[in-house]
């Protein structure tokens, strides 16, 4: 089964619209991949020279961050200009991420997911934070970034709309 | 919601895969809307109907108890 990836759509209606899109996208791509290598660098030179107060673990936490981000960045460069050469799969990859019906179904799923996302901190934070208070005051900090960017989202849209 | 576009469709002799490159979507969507699973939007229905050329209330049938109207 493909699922179409979050922040995907896209309104082209034709290719030539479509390699405009991606070539757009892979020049976020390639800023992604650039900052993933700067964090991971950054890290693993910190980590090396130990010239850092930062805990050891967290330097490995950042390394990973930044190979990860780096290597997505580029793994998406290279699919996106794969797709570029040949006409056939780049209008199927199009047909993907415009069609209407794949767009709700992505929305709904976004939807759910963040149900499940807001229930599992929650919990995780009621029950964390008997044996850790930091982890139900990081619960609070998202759960109010969270209810807060709701409701400026709301109003701008609102507004538009 | 039922919809014509099986019938146009075959009638026609139109392709659900020739009919979803008319309309920039994909042959999944066509089942789905034949099937009554999917509703279209306004665009969607709009650009259907054009296909056919018929009116969109001639293509998609608007049951009023479907809708708890």
């Amino acid at each position: 089964m493909k699922i179409r990836g979050l922040f995907c759509g896209t309104k082209a209606v034709n290719n030539e619209e479509y390699r405009k899109v991606l070539k757009r996208r892979n020049l976020w791509m390639a800023a992604l991949s650039l900052t993933g290598i700067a964090i991971g660098l950054t890290a693993f030179s910190a980590f090396e020279n130990g010239s850092t107060v930062l805990p050891e673990y967290m330097l490995g936490v950042y390394c990973g961050f930044g190979t990860g981000l780096a290597m997505a960045g580029i793994f998406l460069i290279i699919r996106n200009c794969m797709l570029m050469q040949n006409e056939e799969k780049l209008k199927q990859s199009r047909l993907e991420n415009s069609d209407e019906r794949l767009q709700e179904i992505g929305n709904k799923a976004a939807l759910t997911a963040i149900k499940v996302l807001l229930l599992a901190v929650t919990a995780g934070g009621m029950i964390g934070g008997i044996f850790h208070q930091i982890l139900i005051k990081g619960v609070l900090f998202v759960l109010n970034v969270f209810i807060f960017s709701y409701i400026v989202s709301f109003a701008y849209f609102k507004r538009r709309m | 919601m039922q919809t014509r576009i099986s019938q146009y469709r075959k009638e026609r002799k139109v392709t659900q895969e020739e009919l979803a490159d008319a309309v920039n979507v994909t042959r999944q969507t066509i089942i789905s809307l034949e099937s009554g699973k999917y509703k279209a939007s306004l665009v969607l229905a709009h650009k259907i109907a054009q296909f056919f050329g018929v009116a969109i209330e001639e293509m998609f049938i608007f049951d009023k108890e479907d809708e708890n109207l």
